[in-house]
């Protein structure tokens, strides 16, 4: 049998049920002992894995995920401009009530915790080493699990797709008119 | 591309690329002025004092579910001006699909092959290439005295034979037909890829 390699770069990461559950749980470890306001484990192209939200509070995660993620990317080529090794090992943002520190878990996947101004970033840092440490252990390597995905996007989920495109990206009456003009 | 399973989505993060004012946050702020508001999130818009993008512009849409599964598209502008380098290549990162938006001014026909030379090195970088990777054209600006003819913009500018779409983007002409073709062209990729991989195991 011959052996091929084939590189497939369409998908960089698929999280499963269990990886999922397992992520949550050491998420919510994590919030318990620090009592803080949310932590969010996020991707390198800015989307949320999973997070954890004090009930009370009303957060948009997809848009502080995409902006942290964009920070800290570009604290990362700051770091490169610098002739660091590697990127910073933290990003902290000070604020008047709350403070959001940002660490690095591996290349595809970072922690945001929110946190008052009350808790100490010590014991902040402290608890987020071991919980990286944990997410290390659950978190998915690249491309593992894909081939459970093979015919996702078969030609009907195409077609749907598509439908729904066009069901959703629509132009105005008076655009079409237009267009038709 | 994104698959989180457990909660059955798929994020796609598409980027909108081209030289400075061709058009890219206008095809943002088209779609975003158009969505039905359950779909859509906030449009985020990080500008300079002068009105212009520094960092990017961001909007998450949705579609319906399809066989249970949530797509959900992230869509992202670059700065254009050439000074802002580093930052096309931050926002890069992890694309999925590109919109090239080029101006249809005469004058501009420069600056769209310089960026689109840009796009391809930030693009190898990754190790992606135009030659193999999802993307589309926009002609924008159709409606100006000096645009230049679409058959010259193609010989210019469309050497690997891509959808292109002319447009208007602040009224909208053209705008969802060029984002529906850069989806569809993402997820037919990641389709012919998956296909291949299995064909490749079972041999």
């Amino acid at each position: 049998m011959e052996t091929k390699e084939y590189h497939s770069d369409s998908i960089d990461t698929m999280l499963s049920r269990e990886q999922f559950e397992d992520i949550s749980e050491c998420l919510s470890n994590l919030a318990e002992k620090l009592g803080v306001t949310a932590i969010l484990l996020v991707n390198s192209s800015g989307q949320t894995v999973a997070q954890k939200v004090r009930s009370s509070w009303s957060l948009d995660s997809t848009i502080l995920s995409t902006l942290t993620a964009s920070s800290y990317a570009a604290a990362k080529e700051m770091a490169r401009i610098l002739g660091e090794r590697s990127n910073f090992r933290m990003v902290l943002h000070e604020g008047e009530h709350h403070n959001v520190y940002v660490s690095s878990v591996n290349r595809d996947f970072s922690l945001i915790i929110i946190f008052e101004t009350g808790v100490a970033l010590g014991m902040v840092r402290l608890f987020a080493k071991k919980t990286i440490a944990q997410l290390l252990s659950v978190l998915p390597e690249r491309g593992e699990g894909i081939d459970k995905i093979n015919h996702l996007f078969d030609r009907r989920f195409q077609s749907l797709l598509g439908e729904e495109l066009d069901r959703t990206l629509r132009d105005s009456p008076e655009m079409k008119k237009n267009h038709e003009d | 591309m994104f698959i989180h399973w457990a909660l059955r989505e798929i994020h796609l993060k598409i980027v909108y690329y081209g030289p400075g004012l061709s058009g890219k946050t206008a095809n943002l702020q088209y779609i975003y002025s158009r969505i039905d508001p359950t779909l859509k999130g906030d449009l985020v818009t990080l500008k300079t004092r002068e009105d212009r993008t520094i960092f990017f512009d961001f909007l998450q849409l949705e579609v319906g579910n399809i066989d249970g599964k949530k797509p959900k598209f992230n869509l992202y502008t670059v700065p254009g001006q050439v000074h802002y380098d580093l930052t096309r290549r931050i926002v890069l990162n992890s694309v999925d699909g590109i919109v090239f938006v080029a101006d249809s001014q005469r004058e501009m026909m420069d600056a769209n092959l310089d960026t689109l030379l840009d796009l391809e090195k930030h693009l190898i970088i990754s190790g992606k290439t135009l030659e193999n990777f999802p993307w589309v054209l926009q002609y924008n600006k159709r409606d100006l005295p000096s645009a230049e003819p679409v058959e010259e913009m193609e010989k210019k500018l469309n050497f690997f034979g891509v959808p292109s779409f002319e447009a208007v983007a602040p009224q909208g002409q053209g705008v969802f037909a060029t984002l529906k073709e850069v989806i569809k062209q993402v997820v037919a990729r990641a389709h012919a890829q998956l296909e291949n991989r299995q064909r490749v195991s079972v041999q």
